[in-house]
Formats: structure tokens, sequence, C-alpha cells
């Protein structure tokens, strides 16, 4: 506004405000004429004038802030049986106190009311007689008042203290997981229920007066308090309301959860709370109040006349019944609301009932993802029961199993676990910590395990906390494994302790953690027999260290036995090497070539005779070291280099991977092969086949630090770990490059299986600085990150390469690099980032003229803005990109391009261009030979024809496509398709027809074990059942498709979901509120197979539901 | 804190009106300081059954830093500018301390009334004002101006006609503009 319009209006205002109001309307006329705004201001101002009244701003503002300190009552003062312990909270309902009731020595809350509102005899009364009627009812979601107490003129309230936050704290943070709203909306409505069934209201329900205990009991406050505060319900008009309520900032709040009788003055009873109850749901699913206004009498006027926006346009994962229950609720005329609050009640009880288990899906035991065992377990026996009973004591939620390397705690901790399954129904997830650095990227290495959705570039520990807080979620057992380098992180284990009652954590460690809660298990060495009276042999082969010297002796030497020979001689080389497995393994594995005796003698040079008594821990390390120094030693030098060089994979590698970068140069003068069964013959590498893929080798963690430790002094580190990254490089380029046309997922898993090689790689050259070579592999594995939803750790890494010196030359490199960070940035949600990377990747590529990368920035920067609702932008940028592949005359290209715009264009409405645009595509795939574009084209055709209500063309159009689709046996065109033409035959009024399409549909989707699609069918089902008045039937199928989808996290788009709601009405219509609940939630129950059989069932079956569904209606 | 002397205010402010832009910035943090002591001392409660008062306040750090010696009413118009935004400051400092020490009081047990502690019934949230002032500052500053010397330092609209050289309607018709222009504003965003 410019200061010259400012001062037009301040002089229109002062002019207006001289006049009786009753001829400012005629003044304004002629001041403002014909300028709208101009008079819309000046009337807004007016009004504000008045709401403001002559106290706004009167008193200076040294004086209202000394008026507003709290005049707090001092610790130790009495009030009649209570004594003051501290000042909880201060506000325009008086100040609360915690204190003690030294009568009968328990802390209460005390509230102080304030002078003014205590002064009415006559309403105190009344608010005193209706706190205790609703505090008698003893309900334990209603605040209990002990006493109503008068002290020096003084009144007070005591009453229950509860340790906990309201509601109006718990809502700061944004709306909250729809769980949580659903438990604490079943419980208020509890209380409120039971209130109303006494015949007492609240009239002032707001989450401010709601209050959830720390353990979750959600208590409704202040019952009868609006009888002191509000004029009451009997006399009060609207000016009368108002004329109490109209200072900004004070009893706003109040006005802000008035149902429209209130706000009108009219006569209230209980329906009145079922409203203001709605409202406060309505704010707890979506974060925002459902009502705006920005004055007290513009808030009122909102609730007297405005809908809500749609709950499903905010949050999508409030489930259908929810919703009904708050649209309900929020119903302007109060007999049209619940009949009783009971029924209300009921059915928020039957939505947290069936909401709160997982859908059916989710209830399956999920595997656990131990690392398989390549020998047999030995031993232990007692240490695996004593773990077992610790881990499974209710009030052990940490156990860290402790131990010198090599002692066999991932082993124990494996086979522990593995008996455990069926005690941890939500499943038992190995996660390997070895090859993670960085303490910091612990959370999401587990969410990466736990298989859990990034969302939204929320921190990795946020999103655990979200998963695991959800107390109905079944217990689950975390093994997390190697953590001793990690050690720092300690203090993040103990927080995930603190995220859900339903998880434990085993920790493999060499030193314990040392958080609160923690529960050590020391592994002890193997039992061994007393090597200076060897009992007989059949005896000693039952001591653990000497059958495992025993197992592995004949697992490279069939032939080998305990005899009385060599009992002895086994005995003591287990007694020399403390019983530690690691150390027994490496020396049995030589029994090949050397005799025990002469094993005894080579190890006795450096290992004294453990003569009873334990040996301490930094001995043990000793000895194992000493044992693995032996080992090495007995290695060839080429060998030695071999496992040496070895030790820069980390989680295993392939044969080919040796050969590249152990032998770059070949000068290992070993034939590899042989080299590396000799290292897996000597038990310093683990051989393990594969299913699918070729086999890997892989070192043990101890052994490794030992090979790096020995690489690191010959020298050779820096050039091994420079082949190492090239090595990954190449692979990750080739991969990358095979995927873009290759099906299937067999890409993923070669990169899922080498993830910590190039992540290691990346480390390697991301300290080194190497820019070029680290942009490259970052960029390579970035379909990787964004197809697995790696999100934040791929950005993460990007963004480090990105900010590396030698990186900041515009290559092409870099535009790359800032393409692939863009894109992940924007599947986080993150569009600002998202479209600044972007930006810079196609400054760059059109800097360098790079027509291409300039094409393919364009297209991801319009997906961009098409994703955040920006038509207009999204359009232009896509007709851009377009024009650039034309110039480029990739015709692919092109065809993708115009159907990307022809999208865009058709969500802006404009059906012509699109239609023109899919042809243009279609002509063009045509010309290529490309029938499965030509499919998709012509099925992209029939949509906008479809929107555009040209069910003939549409018609014409899915036939064609199903037709190609039909010849080239293509099942996801024909079973889309399908999808289509029923829904065309179901607006068309031909249900019977429809219903057959879309069996035929969901068959082959079933057959395709496509989720996504079985769920749209259900919907489809669903719709087509309302429409035939199948109520039940319809909400039932609804609610399975809400359950499927909920359970692959693909949710309906918001336009999605407002269409399908508007489908469902008639069903909804043609049942009782409480009736539509049950049967949605009997579908959300459903296993998706019976929901599927249910909608296969044939026709006469199916049909005889009808009735039902007819009597309802 | 050791003040000043007052000839050294004095001196200061005959600079600042003789245009030295430094005599301003070694200025402010003196007044500013001693406004903020008698604010706490008087907001503080130490003298009980005692009603602080904007403009006593303000006129106390008047004399403490002048003295009486310095009888031109100019440099006092001009004192009175500066101590009506500086007044801002320390009031708005001390209502953000107060709402600060509420909300971090320790684990909070039990609810308040409003989530916002501060306004009794017939008072205002300063700490809204003040951001409602900002946006009103892009508007029209003269009207901030008023507001500060109304609101913060408690003059009357006489005496601000006084201080700031503009007639007495011109300050009546700002401030009537102000304050429903404000009330407006801080509704409004209470509501988002």
């Amino acid at each position: 506004m410019s200061s010259e319009h400012w001062d037009r209006i301040k002089e229109i205002l002062e002019q207006a405000l001289r006049l009786a109001p009753a001829e400012r309307q005629a003044y304004l006329d002629s001041a403002c004429r014909t300028d709208v705004d101009l008079r819309s201001e000046v009337e807004s101002l007016i009004a504000s004038h008045g709401e403001a009244g002559s106290q706004f701003l009167a008193a200076a503002a040294a004086d209202v802030l000394q008026m507003a300190s709290p005049r707090a009552l001092a610790t130790g003062t009495k009030l009649g049986p209570y004594e003051i312990i501290e000042l909880l909270g201060a506000g325009g309902m008086g100040e609360v106190y915690r204190a003690r009731d030294v009568r009968l020595d328990r802390c209460v809350a005390i509230k102080i009311l304030p002078p003014a509102l205590s002064a009415d005899s006559d309403r105190l009364r009344r608010f005193e007689q209706e706190a205790r009627s609703a505090s008698a009812l003893n309900h334990p979601n209603i605040v209990i008042i002990y006493a109503l107490g008068l002290h020096d003129s003084t009144h007070y309230i005591a009453m229950e203290l509860v340790q906990g936050k309201t509601l109006r704290e718990l809502l700061a943070a944004g709306p909250l997981p729809v769980r949580k709203a659903i438990e604490i909306a079943a419980q208020v409505a509890e209380g409120l229920a039971k209130a109303h069934e006494a015949g007492i209201t609240h009239r002032d329900l707001k989450p401010e007066n709601l209050i959830i205990s720390d353990d979750g009991v959600v208590k409704i406050l202040d019952f009868g308090l609006a009888k002191l505060t509000l004029p009451s319900g009997e006399l009060t008009d609207m000016s009368a309301t108002l004329a109490c309520q109209t200072l900004p900032g004070l009893i706003m709040g109040t006005v802000e959860y008035m149902s429209p009788e209130q706000a009108s003055g009219r006569r209230l009873d209980f329906h009145s709370d079922q409203f203001s109850f709605g409202l406060v749901l309505y704010e707890m699913v979506t974060g925002k109040r459902a009502f705006q206004g920005s004055t007290p009498t513009e808030m009122l006027a909102a609730i007297l006349r405005d809908q809500p926006e749609p709950i499903g346009m905010q949050n999508p994962d409030a489930p259908a019944p929810l919703v009904w229950a708050i649209e309900r609720c929020l119903t302007k005329e109060p007999d049209k609301r619940y009949v009783s609050t009971r029924d209300l009640a009921r059915e928020l009880a039957a939505i947290r009932d069936r909401f709160s288990e997982k859908p059916v899906k989710q209830v399956e035991t999920r595997p656990a993802n131990l690392p398989v065992q390549r020998t047999g377990f030995v031993g232990r026996e007692k240490e695996v029961a004593a773990a077992k009973e610790l881990l499974l004591r209710p009030d052990v939620r940490l156990v860290t199993v402790t131990g010198p390397g090599g002692i066999g705690k991932t082993r124990l901790a494996v086979h522990v676990a593995s008996s455990l399954v069926e005690f941890f129904p939500g499943g038992i997830h190995f996660v390997p910590l070895s090859p993670v650095i960085d303490p910091g990227l612990i959370a999401s290495v587990i969410v990466q395990t736990l298989g859990i959705r990034e969302a939204g570039g929320q921190p990795p520990l946020e999103v655990l906390k979200q998963n695991l807080q959800d107390s109905s979620r079944a217990p689950i057992l975390l093994l997390l494994d190697n953590f001793e380098h990690l050690i720092h992180a300690a203090p993040t284990v103990a927080e995930l302790l603190t995220m859900g009652p339903n998880l434990k954590i085993m920790v493999t460690s060499r030193a314990a953690l040392h958080v609160y809660g923690e529960h050590e298990f020391p592994v002890p060495p193997l039992a061994m027999p007393d090597s200076l009276a060897v009992p007989p042999v059949d005896v000693l082969s039952q001591y653990p260290a000497v059958a495992l010297f025993v197992q592995r002796a004949v697992a490279v030497k069939p032939d080998f036995e305990l005899n009385r020979e060599n009992a002895a001689i086994v005995t003591e080389i287990c007694a020399r090497l403390d019983g530690l497995p690691l150390a027994i393994e490496l020396a049995a594995a030589r029994v090949k070539v050397l005799s025990p005796s002469s094993m005894r003698t080579r190890l006795a040079s450096r290992l004294q005779l453990l003569t009873g008594g334990a040996r301490d821990l930094p001995q043990r390390q000793q000895t194992l070291r000493a044992a693995i120094d032996w080992s090495y030693d007995l290695l060839s030098p080429a060998e030695q280099k071999l496992l040496r060089r070895l030790s820069v994979f980390v989680g295993g590698c392939t044969l080919e991977g040796v050969e590249a970068v152990c032998d770059t140069k070949s000068d290992l003068e070993l034939d590899l092969l042989d080299g590396m069964s000799s290292l897996v013959d000597k038990s310093l590498v683990q051989h393990f086949e594969q299913a699918k893929s070729e086999s890997r080798f892989v070192m043990l963690e101890t052994i490794r630090e030992y090979a790096l430790e020995k690489l690191a002094a010959s020298g050779e580190k820096p050039l091994t770990k420079r082949a190492h990254a090239a090595y990954c490089l190449v692979l990750a380029e080739e991969e990358a490059a095979e995927q873009s046309g290759a099906e299937g997922t067999e890409w993923l898993e070669h990169f899922g299986l080498e993830h910590d090689n190039f992540l290691a790689g990346l480390d390697w050259l991301t300290e080194t600085g190497d820019a070029d070579w680290g942009l490259r592999l970052g960029t390579a594995l970035f379909r990787f990150w964004e197809t697995r939803e790696y999100l934040a750790e791929g950005r993460g890494r990007l963004g480090k390469l990105l900010k590396l010196p030698g990186a900041a030359a515009p290559t092409k490199t870099r535009a790359r690099a800032l393409f692939a960070a863009g894109v992940l940035a924007a599947e986080q949600g993150d569009y600002v980032s998202a479209d600044a990377l972007l930006r810079e990747s196609l400054d760059i590529s059109r800097e360098l003229r790079d027509q291409q990368g300039a094409a393919v920035s364009l297209n991801a920067l319009a997906v961009n803005a098409r994703d955040r609702g920006d038509f207009a932008t999204a359009r232009s940028l896509f007709e851009d990109s377009l024009a650039l592949w034309r110039e480029l005359g990739d015709q692919k290209a092109v065809a993708r391009s115009l159907s990307n715009l022809a999208s865009v264009v058709k969500m802006q409405g404009d059906y012509a261009s699109a239609r023109s645009l899919y042809g243009e595509c279609l002509l063009i795939f045509q010309g290529l030979g490309d029938r499965t574009g030509v499919a998709w084209s012509m099925n992209n055709q029939g949509d906008v024809a479809h929107d555009q209500g040209d069910s003939a063309t549409a018609r014409t159009l899915y036939e064609g496509a199903l037709s190609i689709f039909r010849e080239l046996g293509d099942r996801w065109g024909i079973a889309g398709t399908l999808a289509d033409l029923g829904s065309l035959a179901r607006e068309q009024g031909n249900c019977a027809s429809a219903r057959s399409l879309y069996r035929e549909s969901i068959k082959v989707f079933r057959e395709l074990e496509h989720k996504r699609g079985i769920a749209r069918l259900l919907e489809c089902f669903a719709c087509s059942a309302a429409v035939e008045q199948e109520a039940e039937r319809s909400l039932r199928l609804a609610g399975a498709a809400a359950a499927l989808r909920q359970n692959i996290g693909a949710p309906l788009t918001m336009a999605e979901q407002a269409k399908l709601e508007g489908s469902l009405q008639a069903a909804r219509q043609a049942l009782t509120n409480t009736a539509g609940t049950t049967a949605w939630l009997e579908g959300w129950a459903l296993p998706v197979e019976k929901a599927i059989e249910e909608v296969l069932m044939p026709e006469t079956a199916s049909r005889s539901d009808q009735g039902i569904g007819v009597r309802n209606g | 804190m050791a003040h000043p002397p007052p000839s050294q205010v004095t001196k200061l402010l005959q600079g600042w009106r003789a245009g030295d832009p430094r005599a301003l910035d070694a200025l402010l943090p003196l007044v500013y300081d001693e406004l903020r002591r008698l604010a706490h001392y008087h907001l503080r409660n130490e003298r009980p059954n005692h009603t602080l008062q904007s403009t006593a306040l303000v006129h106390e750090a008047y004399f403490r830093l002048v003295g009486q010696d310095f009888p031109e009413w100019k440099s006092r118009a001009h004192f009175f500018a500066i101590a009506a935004q500086l007044m801002r400051q320390v009031l708005v400092d001390y209502a953000r301390r107060q709402r600060a020490s509420k909300r971090g009081g320790g684990i909070c047990t039990l609810p308040l009334d409003d989530a916002v502690a501060l306004p009794q019934s017939k008072d205002v949230d300063v700490l809204a004002l003040d951001d409602a002032l900002n946006a009103l500052a892009e508007l029209d500053p003269r009207q901030t101006r008023v507001v500060e010397l109304r609101f913060f330092a408690g003059l009357s609209l006489e005496e601000i006609s006084e201080v700031t050289e503009i007639a007495t309607a011109t300050v009546q018709r700002d401030w009537t503009a102000a304050r429903a222009w404000l009330y407006r504003e801080i509704s409004r965003r209470a509501r988002t």
C-alpha cells in the first residue's frame, strides 16, 4: 500500500468515526465512491476500532507488564489444609500451584480463582455444584476435584495433580499422529459421554482443558468452570457473548471452540460439547483450526456460516470413519449431531480398537534377517540359556554382549537371537555396524535395515521414533553388531530405548556402552579341560574348546581324529590359546600341514601356557594377536600381500573384485584362486556361496583390522585404496548404465551387495579430495539410493562431494551430481533445495551447451513444480525441455516429454491441448514402432476424454489400447485399461458390465502382485457397490482398500481421496453413522485375499448381499 | 552501575542535535542501561505497593541522566524520542523473559488456561504488539513513533505533539488509526 493511499484511509477513517454509526454508510458511499478496496479497508478498520474499545492500549506498557507479573504465592503458604509447593502456571483463569495436602500427605493441584470470577456468589454456587457433580462421576477421564475452598477471601479449587502435557502443548508441534489422535479422542469421548449421561455439559471444551498424563490417560479439566466465565446459556444473546469476549488474545481461545448455538447465544445442551469436541478433533488431525477469523466477530461468523476445509484434503492418513465422526460432530444443527455422546464414544472406541492393530498384513511375523552361520555352533549351552533368560526378562531392554575380539560375541548373539524368533513377532533385525564409520549414521543404518521409508527429509532418528513409539507395535529386537568403534554414540542406543516399550536391543561390543539400563553379558572363553590332568578322550571331546578344534580340523583334514596320542597336545594348544574360538580356529586350520605336536612347538614360542586361573582381558587380546600373528607368519609372502590388500574391502568381495584390486599390477606372483582358497583353508577368509550371484569372500572384522594395520605398515595402503575406489567406480558406472535398460531388480541386488564397498570408496575419495571420481561414483549410485530410498544418506554424501574444493568447476560431472542431489531432495519433499540444485545443474549444462543435460534438468524441475502443485511453472518447464529434445531429435525422449507435458496440461483442465499432445505422442510412438507407447498414449487420451465426459470417445480409445496390450501380452496395460473401461461402464449405470471388467482386471493385478492396482480395484468395487445400494459392502471394501494402501505406503492423492469420498456418499447416507463405521472397520480388518475373494464371488452369491443394503437404505 | 556525569549526556544530546551521528551512538547505550535498570527495579516489585508509570520512569531516567541543569525543552523532546524507542526495547525484553520463565519453569504439570499467559483482562500482549508495530513501521513509520511515545513512554497526546512537533490533531488521527490497525493485526496474528 502506498503511503498516500494510507493517508487517505486515515482521513476517511477519522471522519467516519466522528459520525454516528448510522450516518457512516452514506459518508463512505461518497468518500470511497467506486473504490471497493479502499472501502473494505476502511470498514474493516472501523470494525476493529469498535472491537478494540476504549481499553486497548489505554494503559502504558510498563503498567501492563507489572499487572501481568504473577503475584505468586510463596512456598509454604497455607490454604486450609494445603501447603503451597510451587507455581505451575498462570493464566486468565488464575494461577495453578502444586501443593501438598498435609492431612493426607499427597500432592494436589490448587487453582486460585481470580477475584473477578469468584465475585458473583450465584455463579460461584452453580459452578461449584456442577464441578462437584462431574468430579463425583469418578471417571478416569475426568479430573477429580477434592475440594473447593475459601481462604482469606481467595477462592480456590483443590484437584487431582496430573503429570503430563495439555493437548495444546502437544499440538504445538503440528498435527498428531493419527493413532495418537484416535486414542486421545476415544478417551475424551468416554469422559464426555459419562458426564452427558449425568446431565452435565462442559461448555468450554478446548485443547487447553485436555491433559494427557505421562502414562497416556487423558483427563478433562474444568468441568463447570465455564459457568463462572460465560454468561449463562439460557440468557445470552450474541451481543452479550461478544461484549465479554472481544479482547484480542484473551478470550479468543474460548470463542474458537464455541458451537454455533453458543456463538448465536441460543440455548445449549450436550450437543454443544460435541461440536467443540469436533473442533478439537479436527485440529488434532489436521493441525489447523476448522474455522478461521481474525477477530472474535469474524470467528463467530465463520462458526455460524462456513464449512471447514475437508479433512481428507489435509491429512490423507485419517481413516474414513474418523473423518465421518468429525464431520458429524461439526454439523451446524445440534440435533443432526450424535443423539447421544455414548454413540460417539462407542464409534471412536471401535475405530481405536481396529485401527491400533496393524492392518492384517503387518501382523505377520517378519522373518529375522540374521546372517547364516557357516559352521555348527559349538558349546556355549549355558551362556545361550543365560543370555536368553536375561533378554526375555521384562525389565531388561538392553543387553551388551562383551568380550575381546575373537571370543565369539557375534556368533553367540546371533545364536541367541535366532532362538527367540517367536518372542519377537515384530522381527529380529541384524544391523552390522563394522562398515559404519560415522557414529551419526547409526540411526540411518537402522532405518534402512528395518526397511522404513524415509519421509520429507526428516532426520532418521525422528523417523525411527515415529515408527517405534507405537505401543501397539509387535515386540522387536535389534541386534547391533560390532559397536566398539562407535562407542561415542552409546547415547543414541539409550535414546532408541526410550522410543518404544516393545523394543529390545542386543549389542555386541568389545567394551560395555555404560548407558543407563544396560545389562552387560561378558562372553567367557570356551570351557577347557585342565591341561595338567587330561581326562579320557571321550570326555575330552565334550569340552567345547576341544570340540571346536576337532570340528575345524576335520574340515581341512577329513581324516583327523582325536586320539590318545594327540589328546594331550590338542588340550594344551587350546589352553595356550586361552580357549579363544577364533584363535583355536586359526590353529586347527593348520592341521593339514602341521601335526598337532609341531603346532604346539611353534605356538609355545609365542604363547605361555595358561596354568590355571583366568587371564584378564588385555592378556587375552595379546593371545589372540599372537595367534593371528602366528597364522599370518605362516603364510607365504605372496599370500601375506594378498591378505593385506584384501583388507580394503568392506562387507566382502567377489573374486573379480579381488583380481581388480589386489593384483592391479600383476605383482602378486600368485594364482589368485589358489591364494584365496589357501586363505579360506586357513580360516583367515570366509567363503559364502550366493544363491543368485557370484560367491563372496568375507573377512572377520578382527582379522580385517589386523590386515589393514599390516597394509598401512607396508606402505601400500594409498595405492590399494585407490585401486579399490577405481574398481568401485567402474563397477557402479557399468551397473548404472546397464540398469537403465534392465528389467527387474537384479541390479538393485548387485548394488546392495557392494554398497558397503561403494561407501568405503566414496569415503576415501571424499577424504582425499578426489572430486572427479567421487562425483562420478556418487552419481552412479544415485538411482540405487533413490529406489532403495536411502535419500538422506545419498543426499548427504553428494552434498559433501559437491563441496570439495576440486568439485567447484562447472563440469558435466558436477552438473550430473547436482541433478542427482536435486532429485533426491525432491523425493524428500524438500522442493526448495531441489530447485536450487537442479537450477545450478541446468545452468552448467547450458553453459557447456550440453543440450541433453539441460533437457533432463528442465524435466526434473518441471516434475518438481508439478508435485508441489505449481502447474503453470511445470507446464512452461516441460515445454522448454520438450523444445530441447526436439532440437536434439531424440524421438523417444520427445514422446516421453510430450506425455509429461500432457499430464500437467490435463491437470490444468486444458483438455483440448492435452488431447492433442497425447495425439502427437501417439504418432511418434507409431513412427518408432513402439506399440507399448502407442497403447499408453491411447489410454492417456482416453483418460482425457473420460474427464471431459466424452464417454464414447473414451471407450473407443480404451478399447483400442486394450487390444494392443492384449496383442503384446502386456498385463500391466491390460489390467489398468480394463479398470478404466469398468469405471466408464459404472458411470454410465451399467453396473453388471463394470463388475465383470473390474473382476478381470483385479485377477490380473493379483497375478502381478501389484498391490497398488489391487487397492485401486477394491475402491472401484466399493464405488460400484455404492451405486447398487449395497452400502455395507461398499464401505467394507473401501475399508479393505484403505488398509492395503496404508500397508504399502501408497496413499491416495487428495484429489483422488475427495473423488472417492464423493462416490461413497450414497453408501454412507444409506446407513447410520455407526453402521457405516462398523462396515468400514470390518473391511479394514479383512485380509486382502478375503476382500479379493469377496469381489470375485460368483454373481448370484454377491447379489444376495443386496438385500441387506436395501433394508438399510 | 556508575552514572555518567550529567554533563556528558547533555553534551551528547547537544552533539546529536548538531548532527553528529556518533553522539547518538554513544547516547543510546547510556539511556538504555538507565531505563533498563529503572524498569527492572520497578517491575521486580522492589518497592511494594508502588504503582509504576511509564511516564514517571522516563522522567526519572531523564532526571538522572541529564539532571535539572538543562532546561532547554527541545533537548528534552529529543531525549523522549529516543527514550520511547528504548523503553519499547526494555519492556519487550522484559516481557520476553517473563514469558520464557513461565514456559521453561521446570516440568509443567498443569495446563495454563491460555497458551500465552501474559494478557490479563484489559491488557495487550506486549510481544504481539511489538511484532505488529514492526509491521506498522513498514506502512507508516511516523505512526509507529506515536505509538511508542504513547504506549511505551506513556506520554499524553499533547506531549507527543510537543515532542514530535506534529499538530495535535494529526497525532490524534495517527493514534486512532494506529490503534484500529494494530488491534486488527494482533487479532489476525493470534489466529495464525
